[in-house]
């Protein structure tokens, strides 16, 4: 049964106008992931990842087809329900962090927590990714790799059912990108939080659960990886 | 040289940031549309004046004589070069009374032109009717203070009241009205002040030339040739006419002259014919008097004969009365001797007749008597007889019949039974009557015997009786006619002094008519000559008048002053200069207002360029890099930004030189009458603000450009490092900061990140409430003066003018005064309008001297109190001199200064203030009578009264007003109504102005607000994107910028709050009118409105933004940080 997944795409579909002609973003999207799961959502530029991101996040609805989450169905959502859910629902963490510049890396999570029903102590969140120290600097203070490593600080205080990356590691460099994909692949484990990350580094697929490619906004395979290995041991 | 693809990349720039351009476009237009349109304003003001005065011809120049101006004055300045024309005119200032009892003091001026357009001096143009053509016809002119004053067409104004038949020298009787006009000369609502009547003229009239009969000319009217063309208020102007007055000046000691002389000349014939008049009428008097003398003096003479002659009767009169009372006297004083004597005759008859009656009573008593004994003699001696028979019958006849026998016998008879029984009672009778004579002695003869003898001497007496009888008769009937003769005589004396009397009175009473008609002659004669007396005083009288009159014309004739002109130019017009005055105050408040639009234009486009420049960071270092200099770089911009300021300036040059001067003129034209707004476009000014607005734009974009233009290609094309956040102060202060919600504090540090967007916003608000507080403030201060001078200060209704003192005599003035169902109360004041004697450079204001009658009832109809300070008193007793405020400052006076003012008649005074008392229209000073009449030297008489009305009557009760003038010596009357309401008028203009006010503040807000909004979304799309995406409902998201707005908002508004009082206040002192104090005080609900409109502009903006806020995608959020 589909409602067994933890989150469902039954055929969905995006389309966009551009001029006298309909392209379709995702075209007939089929996948699904279970609770818990680190899954890899990998496609080549243009695959319509972000399209599915944009529809998975809550950020964008989709046309045609169902999306579902936790049993909910989320393409049924209006604008506000749609904010709501993510709100309480999904974590997002961005290719370029977007850590408010005003704000230090605590008041960033802070950001975030602030809003939600349960949130998780911010203070605990910075430690766990390892920020203990550097709690009340800027964002313009901190590395790329710490930025991003608030950035997930910020996602996960909220407490969501989801953890969404979208390219985390687009803008850092290698082995800081490791570290923050280390972080992540942790964070699942240990919280058993469902963490969704979205690339084209077909590298990254060897450390998830469940890989899914998609290519020209069609799903080419959902499988599950039995034998996932830890970061460390991926090359690129 | 822009390359083709360049320009192509600024029209595009252009295009894709339309909100940037246009609030660059609308801040310019509006900093220039104010700053050219408000200094346009007092060109246009003095232009639209300036062709108000060519169209109607007002005269450049006037020549006014102190000894009038002749034909032959007028032609030697026609003569003159530069004199266009001239015009004479016999203006003259009188008062006028109307039918309905009103009475005005009026400028009557001699028509110098036609209508408007006619090629005359000071044309009239016409609202109704026609113009004077015939003497005693007159046109009145309408002016912003004196509206129809209650006359229409038709209605005749006599130069004397109803009950005085005097008539002035050389003027018609009456005026009749036969339109109504406006006049160059009369264009503002100032008063105009005359030496007649109240004081201030009242009613302007113009009439024709021969309405007045002067041999002379009061005034010439001039303009000068050339005049027109040039700008009256223009220095070119001054010089052109100050010119020709010089020539007049050159002119005038010559005509001066002339006319003085001639003056005298005239005034010594008029005096030389006076003194023959006088002595002829003093023969004539003396004729007269001395022809009345010689008639008193006959009447004198025969009063004093006929005088005589009725003494002499009076004394022939008392005399001859004299000589009948000794008649009388000695007539009545025989008659009661004679009258006693008769009376006594007829006492001593009555006394014999007594005597003889009773001798006559004693006869028939002795009659009796006798005939009584004779009876019982008889009796006895019958008896006897009887005796003896019977004796016989039985037989023993008795010896003898005496008396003892017959005794002796009876008892036996009587004893004998034969007896009968009628004979026994006669016997037994006998025998007692016998018994009884004997006892006595005597016997039956005896007594027959003195009975004959009684007889005789009975018979005796009666004959004596009847003789004296006979005696006494003959007696009275003697005295009865000496009684009748006594009667007689009286009777005769009687009707003699009678007549006697009769004839005295007549005389008497003849007497008594000459008496009177002596005395109706005196008294004619006392008349005559009481009238004598009288005609004589008068004559006397009259003659030293006559004589005096003829000294003192003497001594005037003595005394002609050499004759003066006067030169008045425009200057001396009251209109043209208050204008003047007021088109310079408008000037002053244009230097002020546009310069915070300015600095905030300058604001707004240091950071929309600044943010467009940082925009376009990449773009600047790729062209850099492919080798464009930074000239051409820079040139983008500044070619945007000039663009835009130049659209801005033009459109706002366009708008705000029309909408400004027509508003400023209309505004004014409350108290002026310039008929046409004329706004044409001032190139000069265009220009200045143009330039302005365009340079400050310039400076703020290349200043945005220097930054980026420096700096190497390369970091340009990295992507500029983010503004880092820091710390702001507030953190440091931990106990505030750990309480504020996280979004305040997101909202605090942001607020202190960009200093100049801070700074831009808090000015441009705090301008918008500034403006606001200002234009409401205005409308409070104008409300003031009605609400508190005609309710808070004042307390009466009405003003009652009086021409005399003598007026509170008045039986009708008092009936109504004690009419409580009319006028409840009043107070009586002297009013006096003088001026301040000019010191230094402060004005020479017009100035009331008022001195209360009663000090204490006064402070009931007038609160006077200090407006800074109402706790403190302000003392008004004896020596009390209170200065109104306005006039104080004015005049640069405090409490404790000696001035000097000069009242209606000219006398001066020094006073010493004791105290400045608020007040909001005209210029008072109050002190108690006494303290006047020490420093004036005259008395201070009441002359004016103010009433309160009872409440509910109707306010402006023209029947009241009425009834009050029909009263002897009431000169005029004034409801507070009437002033308040025009006040009250002047109000609706002041609200355009706070409209005008409340769109350029609101513009103000939006183009601030809408660009620091703009911006701030703009440059925070992708932060505000991730808020988004981290689930920020969209109430959160708006209220995550807006809350930034909020405070600037809030910090501006009270900082404009502030300003504004400034602002304010400044405006005020400007604007006000010199005779008006506005309130200085703005009212909580103009400070709330404004904030609260503020606060709209604001709420405003924001709803607009919140579609831009809303369009913003999340999909920013994945994007690359530009």
């Amino acid at each position: 049964m589909i409602q067994q997944h933890f989150i469902t795409f039954d055929n969905v579909c995006k389309y966009y106008q551009m001029g006298a002609t309909r392209i379709a973003a995702a075209d007939h999207v089929n996948f699904f992931v279970d609770q818990g799961e680190f899954c890899v959502i990998v496609g080549p530029s243009g695959a319509g990842k972000t399209t599915v991101l944009n529809m998975l996040g809550g950020m964008d609805g989709c046309d045609e087809g169902r999306i579902l989450l936790d049993g909910n169905v989320v393409s049924d959502y209006n604008q506000r329900q749609l904010t709501t859910y993510r709100r309480y629902d999904v974590g997002f963490v961005f290719q370029f962090y977007n850590l408010v510049q005003n704000l230090t890396a605590l008041e960033n999570v802070e950001l975030a927590s602030e809003i939600c029903r349960d949130p998780l102590p911010a203070e605990e969140m910075l430690q766990h990714v390892g920020l203990a120290e550097r709690m009340n600097n800027f964002p313009a203070q901190l590395s790329g790799g710490e930025q991003q490593r608030v950035s997930i600080a910020r996602a996960l205080a909220k407490n969501p059912k989801i953890l969404l990356c979208d390219e985390p590691t687009g803008a850092l460099d290698y082995n800081t990108g490791k570290q923050v994909l280390s972080l992540l692949q942790d964070t699942c484990r240990k919280t058993g939080r469902t963490v969704i990350v979205i690339t084209h580094n077909s590298a990254l697929t060897a450390m998830a659960d469940r890989v899914i490619h998609i290519k020209s906004g069609k799903t080419l395979s959902n499988e599950r990886n039995e034998n996932p290995i830890p970061v460390e041991e991926i090359e690129w | 040289m822009l390359k083709k693809t360049y320009r192509k990349s600024i029209a595009r720039t252009i295009r894709s940031s339309l909100s940037r351009f246009l609030a660059i476009f609308a801040i310019v237009a509006l900093g220039v549309g104010f700053l050219s349109g408000l200094l346009a304003s007092p060109v246009d003001m003095r232009y639209s004046a300036d062709n108000y005065y060519d169209a109607d011809r007002l005269h450049d120049l006037r020549v006014v004589s102190t000894l009038g101006l002749t034909d032959d004055d007028l032609a030697a300045i026609r003569a003159l070069p530069g004199i266009e024309a001239a015009q004479p005119a016999r203006d003259t200032d009188l008062m006028l009374f109307s039918k309905a009892g009103d009475t005005y003091t009026t400028r009557m001026h001699t028509l110098t032109g036609g209508t408007s357009g006619s090629d005359g001096i000071n044309d009239l143009t016409l609202t109704d009717g026609r113009l004077p053509t015939a003497a005693g016809e007159c046109v009145i002119i309408l002016t912003k203070s004196l509206v129809d004053e209650g006359l229409s067409i038709g209605d005749t104004l006599t130069v004397t009241p109803d009950n005085d038949e005097t008539v002035l020298d050389h003027a018609p009787s009456e005026f009749t009205v036969v339109g109504f006009a406006k006049s160059p000369v009369y264009m503002s609502m100032e008063p105009e002040h005359t030496t007649v009547g109240s004081g201030t003229v009242g009613l302007i009239a113009y009439t024709t030339l021969d309405s007045f009969s002067y041999d002379y000319y009061t005034g010439i009217y001039l303009t000068v040739a050339g005049a027109r063309a040039l700008d009256s208020f223009s220095p070119a102007y001054h010089d052109l006419v100050g010119g020709v007055s010089d020539e007049l000046d050159a002119l005038r000691p010559a005509r001066e002259k002339a006319r003085s002389q001639q003056v005298i000349t005239e005034a010594n014939q008029k005096l030389a014919d006076a003194e023959a008049e006088y002595n002829d009428a003093k023969a004539e008097a003396d004729t007269k008097l001395a022809d009345a003398a010689q008639k008193l003096q006959d009447g004198k003479t025969e009063l004093q004969s006929g005088e005589q002659k009725l003494a002499d009767a009076k004394a022939q009169i008392e005399s001859g009365q004299q000589q009948l009372d000794d008649q009388k006297d000695q007539f009545y004083a025989t008659v009661p001797a004679q009258q006693k004597q008769i009376q006594d005759g007829y006492a001593t008859l009555d006394g014999y007749d007594a005597q003889l009656a009773a001798g006559e009573a004693q006869l028939s008593a002795g009659m009796q008597d006798y005939e009584t004994q004779n009876a019982n003699i008889t009796g006895l001696e019958q008896g006897k007889a009887a005796t003896a028979q019977l004796a016989a019958a039985f037989g023993s006849p008795l010896p003898d019949t005496s008396d003892a026998t017959v005794l002796a016998a009876l008892p036996s008879l009587l004893a004998n039974p034969a007896l009968p029984a009628e004979n026994a009672a006669q016997l037994s009778a006998l025998q007692s009557g016998l018994s009884a004579l004997a006892a006595a002695g005597t016997t039956t003869e005896a007594s027959r015997a003195a009975l004959g003898t009684a007889k005789a001497q009975l018979d005796a007496t009666a004959a004596q009786l009847a003789a004296q009888k006979q005696a006494l008769a003959q007696q009275r009937a003697t005295l009865d006619a000496s009684a009748a003769q006594l009667d007689a005589g009286i009777r005769t004396a009687t009707a003699a002094f009678a007549d006697a009397d009769a004839k005295l009175l007549d005389a008497r009473a003849q007497y008594d008519q000459g008496v009177k008609d002596l005395a109706q002659a005196r008294k004619e004669l006392a008349d005559g000559q009481k009238e004598y007396d009288d005609a004589k005083a008068e004559a006397d009288t009259k003659l030293a008048d006559g004589a005096e009159q003829l000294a003192d014309a003497k001594a005037a004739v003595r005394d002609i002053e050499q004759a003066e002109w006067y030169l008045w130019d425009r200057s001396d017009n009251t209109s043209y200069s208050s204008y003047d005055s007021n088109a310079e105050k408008v000037g002053n408040i244009a230097k002020v207002f546009p310069v915070f639009f300015f600095l905030v234009a300058a604001l707004v486009a240091l950071t929309t360029m600044t943010r467009m420049v940082e925009e376009e960071r990449l773009q600047i270092g790729t062209l850099k890099a492919l080798g464009y200099t930074p000239g051409q770089i820079a040139a983008k911009y500044i070619f945007y930004a000039l663009l835009a300021s130049l659209l801005g300036s033009l459109a706002g040059m366009l708008v705000g030189m029309k909408l400004f001067p027509s508003i400023v003129i209309n505004a004014y034209n409350i108290m002026y009458d310039v008929p046409q707004a004329l706004t044409p476009f001032n190139t000069e000014y265009g220009f200045l603000a143009a330039g302005a607005a365009i340079g400050v734009v310039l400076i703020a974009t290349l200043n945005a450009c220097w930054a980026e233009l420096r700096e190497v290609p390369a970091r340009l094309l990295l992507p500029k490092a983010p503004k880092a956040g820091k710390r702001i102060l507030l953190e440091y202060i931990t106990p505030i900061w750990r309480r504020m919600k996280f979004t305040q504090k997101v909202t605090a540090r942001n607020l202190f990140r960009y200093k100049k967007r801070f700074f831009m916003t808090v000015f441009g608000i705090a301008g918008c409430t500034a403006l606001l507080v200002t234009g409401f403030g205005l409308r409070d201060s104008i409300s003031d003066i009605v609400s508190k001078q005609f309710n808070d200060l004042q307390s009466y209704q009405l003003m009652v003018a009086l021409k005399d003192a003598d007026a509170l005599n008045g039986s009708d003035l008092n009936a109504i005064l004690s009419d409580k169902a009319r006028i409840e109360s009043f107070t009586t004041v002297m009013h006096n309008e003088g001026k301040v004697v000019q010191s230094g450079n402060n004005p020479a204001d017009s100035i009331v001297l008022e001195a209360p009658q009663d000090i204490e009832q006064f402070k009931e109809y007038f609160e006077f109190r200090h407006r800074t300070n109402p706790d403190i008193p302000v003392t008004f007793d004896e020596n009390s001199v209170l200065v109104s405020e306005k006039l104080a400052e004015r005049q640069h006076w405090s409490v404790g200064d000696t001035i000097t003012v000069q009242n209606k008649d000219g006398k001066q005074a020094s006073l010493v203030i004791s105290d400045i008392f608020e007040n909001y229209v005209g210029h008072y000073i109050y002190l108690s009578q006494g303290a006047y009449t020490a420093a004036f030297g005259e008395e201070a008489a009441p002359n004016l009264l103010l009433c309160k009305l009872p409440s509910g009557q109707a306010a402006g009760d023209s029947a009241l007003a009425g009834d009050l003038l029909k009263c002897r010596d009431v000169a005029g009357t004034q409801f507070t109504t009437e002033l308040s309401a025009s006040f009250e008028r002047s109000m609706t203009s002041v609200n355009f102005i706070v409209v005008v006010l409340i769109f350029s503040a609101a513009a103000l807000a939006f183009v601030v607000l809408y660009n620091l909004t703009n911006i701030n979304i703009t440059e925070r799309e992708k932060e505000l994107a991730t808020i988004k995406v981290l689930g920020f409902y969209h109430k959160e998201v708006s209220s995550y910028i807006y809350r930034e707005t909020g405070v600037l908002a809030i910090i501006g508004t009270l900082c404009g709050l502030g300003f504004g009082v400034f602002l304010h206040r400044f405006v005020v002192l400007t604007a006000e009118i010199d005779r008006v104090m506005f309130g200085r005080s703005i009212y909580l609900p103009s400070y709330l409105w404004s904030a609260l409109l503020t606060m709209v502009f604001t709420a405003l903006v924001s709803l607009v933004m919140q579609r831009k806020l809303r369009h913003i995608s999340m999909v920013e959020s994945l994007k690359a940080p530009e």
